[in-house]
């Protein structure tokens, strides 16, 4: 990891904390689709979950579980990997529909009306908790976020916490519906999908070829001691943007990046074998529907 | 610190049910007073567990508009009390926008105590989500005039230390120059102390508040819900010693790992937990012999108290007859996702004090906890090292350790 520089050594090099992509997973799912999982999971080969273990989990936890196995199988990736990794999960507005649920039947039936299951099942910690029992990792867990900066938040985290000096990785999952649900009608028939994507981080290494992601602050690498709110980026970036970026492009080139609330910038460059050059596109402006309203990408349309 | 620069708590705030100041609280914790009562906020004739560690109304910082302080909700009250108090403390409010000023909060159910609170006043701020365009961390951010990053944590009870964990990493990175750590919590709601109650874990001693939470005692029945939070200034020691700073404490030590067994039930595997506690002592690079104080997880559970002993004794061994271990839940009652950041708040006192906060309503130890208890009132002692343990549902497992500076 390569620190920022402190504000009594403005930097002349690169400062930002890099990290690598060893594999990733990205899911849209139905509520249909999540009902079907939900009742019937195939976990990849060497993982056994336990008996009813998605029974009381949010539709959030079965899909970043969806999106990490996806990531596992794409890249080969055997589940005894991981016992050590940190484990991040960065929902958006986790227990929503449920807790909405709970109110209503409180306010009917009173305290006994109250699920014993929510709290422990619905919960900012609850992704990264179930991920970690899943995959039998002892590394540490924890929830990031919880509202519409939960990306951005747990990307910048765990960008904090790859370590080359340990070493340490991270897998880092950021989930959340699209558009957010109508609670007050069912889920299935509303068109509408759960969003998850699982990055697995690691320390970059010289021979890497795939995704890279940096943070660095902007412009000068200086520091701004503007109070946040003041700060030309009004929106967080969000997990579809990055999903976005890392979706199959046709001629396999990219770097993507954006600014961040605290002022930091982040960019997910495509490491390929040298001489191609890497090139630039446009990120597509948010659909609305997750009230994010912000453009994903930066620079212009494919410069090579 | 050889290969890293030490980072140093130089500022202190928080809101307890023992007080909203440090010398209030920390009088209180060394007097072994309890902070727990039965709930007069809300109806509780139809929970099982009718009894909270609950915060007085938070103050209004000074130089804030009282009135519109009064508008905003009371975890954002919260969490700006121990966030200004703690600036104030360590005498960089006034500088705080000279500097990269990050914020690390833990707090566990922001959203739902906010669509709760909502909702009871008829608010229909659950069903509109685009309304909650900010969380709490950036919203107090912006009040607080904040530059740096701000992020919200959560590990239920473990929350606190992991706070403390990210916030030292930030500032041994250099992404930041100052960072706000801590966590707060406002969970003793009626969903709140109904979904705990429904769960079997609360303690039904409703008759005896202040008797209700008794850690490593043979009569526990359970832990009680508590309110309230705790926030430190860090700052690298190099910053702290240009500015001749007042220090409480280095952040010396921190481990964390995941038990991957359950989402509620603890795990019989005791080595997880001691991985975290070796992590932080290693961290720390000390032997568990150098250890002067444990403030222990323990909430006051059958189950969860009998667990930390056996990790105690697995990480302590022969040294552990002779480390005081006291529980300060029996005090504050449980603050669940603040509980972390309030202990720490302990173990600041007890070096300050030289003196072990007690556990209380400790009349009848566990034999199955068999440890160096400070039952019910404190016990005069160097404290240098402080060891502070917080596990939390998720199956996490934390440990800090702070050191004299």
């Amino acid at each position: 990891m390569k620190p920022f520089p402190s504000p009594q050594m403005k930097a002349t090099t690169a400062p930002c904390l890099e990290c690598d992509v060893l594999a990733f997973g990205s899911v849209s799912l139905t509520p249909q689709e999540l009902q079907q999982l939900r009742q019937n999971f195939k976990a990849p080969e060497g993982i056994k979950l336990p008996q009813g273990f998605f029974k009381h989990a949010s539709e959030q936890t079965i899909a970043a579980l969806a999106a990490v196995f996806q990531a596992m199988t794409r890249q080969g990736l055997a589940a005894n990997t991981f016992a050590d990794w940190y484990v991040l999960g960065a929902p958006r507005f986790i227990g929503r529909a449920a807790m909405a649920g709970a109110l209503t039947k409180f306010k009917i039936e009173g305290a006994w009306g109250v699920s014993p299951h929510l709290i422990p099942h619905r919960s900012l910690h609850s992704i990264s908790g179930a991920i970690s029992q899943a995959l039998k990792i002892h590394g540490p867990n924890f929830g990031i976020g919880g509202g519409r900066s939960s990306a951005e938040e747990g990307l910048l985290t765990s960008a904090t916490l790859v370590d080359a000096s340990r070493p340490t990785a991270v897998w880092i999952v950021m989930t959340g519906w699209d558009p957010e649900p109508e609670i007050t009608t069912p889920n299935i028939g509303q068109n509408i999908a759960c969003n998850a994507l699982a990055l697995a981080l690691v320390p970059i290494r010289a021979d890497f070829q795939g995704w890279r992601m940096r943070i660095t602050r902007p412009e000068d690498f200086g520091y701004s001691t503007e109070p946040v709110n003041k700060q030309r980026v009004s929106e967080p970036l969000s997990l579809e943007q990055v999903q976005w970026a890392l979706a199959p492009m046709s001629n396999g080139k990219f770097m993507a990046g954006w600014p961040l609330l605290n002022g930091g910038y982040l960019t997910l460059e495509q490491i390929l074998p040298s001489p191609v050059k890497n090139g630039w596109a446009r990120g597509p402006h948010c659909n609305g529907t997750n009230g994010t309203g912000k453009t994903a990408g930066i620079g212009t349309e494919a410069k090579s | 610190m050889s290969d890293r620069t030490a980072v140093w708590i130089t500022g202190v705030g928080a809101a307890t049910p023992l007080g909203n100041q440090y010398e209030q609280i920390a009088d209180n914790l060394l007097a072994g007073r309890s902070g727990v009562r039965t709930v007069t906020a809300f109806d509780v004739s139809q929970h099982p567990s009718q009894i909270a560690g609950q915060i007085d109304p938070v103050p209004c910082p000074s130089g804030w508009d009282p009135e519109a302080f009064s508008q905003i909700h009371e975890l954002e009250q919260l969490a700006l009390w121990c966030c200004s108090q703690a600036l104030v403390d360590s005498g960089w409010w006034e500088r705080r926008q000279e500097v990269r000023l990050g914020l690390v909060l833990g707090v566990g159910a922001e959203l739902q105590v906010m669509w709760e609170t909502d909702s009871i006043k008829g608010g229909n701020l659950i069903y509109e989500p685009e309304r909650y365009r900010e969380s709490l961390v950036h919203r107090a951010g912006s009040k607080l005039g904040i530059s740096g990053p701000a992020v919200t944590v959560s590990a239920a009870c473990a929350s606190g230390n992991h706070a403390l964990a990210a916030a030292r990493r930030w500032l041994e990175l250099g992404i930041v120059d100052v960072c706000l750590a801590g966590a707060c919590d406002m969970c003793a709601t009626p969903m709140g102390l109904a979904g705990f109650g429904n769960l079997r874990a609360l303690s039904r001693r409703n008759s005896e508040p202040a008797k209700a939470s008794r850690p490593f005692d043979r009569n526990r029945d359970g832990f009680v819900m508590g309110e309230g939070g705790a926030m430190f200034v860090l700052e690298p020691a190099t910053s702290a010693r240009r500015r001749s700073a007042r220090v409480y404490a280095e952040v010396a030590g921190c481990g964390a790992s995941s038990d991957a067994h359950n989402m509620v039930i603890p795990s019989p595997n005791a080595e997880p937990a001691k991985v975290a506690m070796r992590q932080a002592l290693a961290d720390a690079r000390l032997a568990p012999s150098e250890v002067d104080y444990v403030n222990a997880h323990a909430t006051s559970t059958p189950v969860g108290d009998v667990a930390e002993a056996r990790v105690l004794e697995g990480v302590f061994g022969e040294a552990l007859p002779r480390i005081p271990v006291s529980s300060t839940k029996s005090m504050t009652g449980h603050l669940l996702t603040a509980a972390a950041a309030v202990e720490a708040l302990s173990c600041l006192v007890a070096m300050e004090r030289n003196a072990v906060p007690p556990t209380i309503n400790l009349d009848d130890p566990d034999p199955e906890c068999d440890l160096c208890h400070v039952p019910n009132q404190s016990r005069p002692h160097p404290v240098r090292v402080a060891v502070s343990n917080s596990f939390g549902f998720g199956g996490s497992n934390t440990c800090l350790i702070l050191k004299a500076v």
